[in-house]
């Protein structure tokens, strides 16, 4: 069993306080936020080195509403952004030897499907488009992890 | 007499509005257990409350350590036989980070479970 905290939780701290943090009191790991645009990777990597701690997940971040990273959304370019923002937490995982990367196909705090519906019926074939689009989401996604080989762990 | 025969836990008891606390509950009827880790206020206000006849007792303890605040809730229980109030007045001090702490009691008690399954 290792463990971890993830620094989503310790807000806008400078993440080597949280390592520092981490590795005191007894941890494994860290899971880091997912914002690649945020971190240096050999920065990280020089930390886990420093502090003995691995990064154990990334945590992706699909807050709703947002029109960049909702990998379900009917817009097809709001689909591709949230797919690039998917890839680019897959290529950050890369980077900092993460064997994880926590994914929402959708969006936190999304509880139901994009539009205004007549009925109930669809409603309920919008949620099914929706799905559809989002396990189509993380396929893309899924087959550069695929091209680029295996996270680490895995 | 509002609380006569009520049986109080007042932690951080020993000082300020903890020990206004103890003092208006004990002035009531109230027995109060004083729960604090500072000995020497909490002997000194458990001293002065006696001398004016009152039912108290200081109990020192650490709150954080959970195995001393069961044996407070026992000796309370030896003493008075049953418990009807608790009020937390403890304070954290400024120079606790609760980052810290949360960490650290996360960590223990994931490893408490890990031990428990294993």
């Amino acid at each position: 069993m290792k463990y971890a905290i993830s620094n989503w939780i310790y807000g806008d701290e400078p993440v080597e306080q949280t390592f520092e943090r981490l590795s005191r009191l007894g941890y494994d790991g860290i899971e880091l936020m997912g914002e690649p645009k945020l971190y240096d990777p050999k920065q990280i990597r020089e930390l886990c080195r420093t502090y003995g701690l691995q990064v154990l997940s990334i945590a992706g971040i699909y807050p709703w509403p947002t029109m960049e990273r909702d990998l379900s959304n009917p817009d097809v370019q709001v689909r591709k952004y949230a797919i690039n923002y998917l890839i680019e937490c897959v290529d950050f995982a890369q980077s900092v030897e993460s064997p994880v990367i926590i994914v929402v196909p959708s969006a936190v705090g999304k509880t139901s499907p994009v539009g205004n519906f007549g009925d109930e019926e669809e409603w309920i074939a919008a949620s099914e488009r929706e799905w559809k689009w989002a396990v189509q989401s993380v396929q893309e996604a899924a087959y550069h992890a695929a091209k680029k080989g295996d996270l680490p762990g895995n | 007499m509002e609380f006569q025969g009520k049986v109080v836990i007042v932690t951080g008891g020993s000082k300020g509005i903890g020990a206004a606390t103890v003092s208006a509950f004990a002035e009531q009827g109230a027995s109060v257990a004083i729960v604090d880790l500072d000995q020497a206020s909490g002997e000194d206000i458990s001293r002065k409350l006696r001398e004016k006849g009152l039912s108290v007792s200081f109990i020192q303890v650490d709150i954080t350590q959970e195995a001393e605040v069961q044996s407070m809730v026992r000796r309370v229980l030896d003493l008075w036989g049953h418990l009807d109030i608790l009020i937390n007045m403890v304070n954290i001090p400024e120079n606790i980070d609760l980052r810290d702490t949360f960490a650290q009691q996360s960590i223990q008690y994931l490893k408490q479970i890990e031990r428990q399954l294993a």
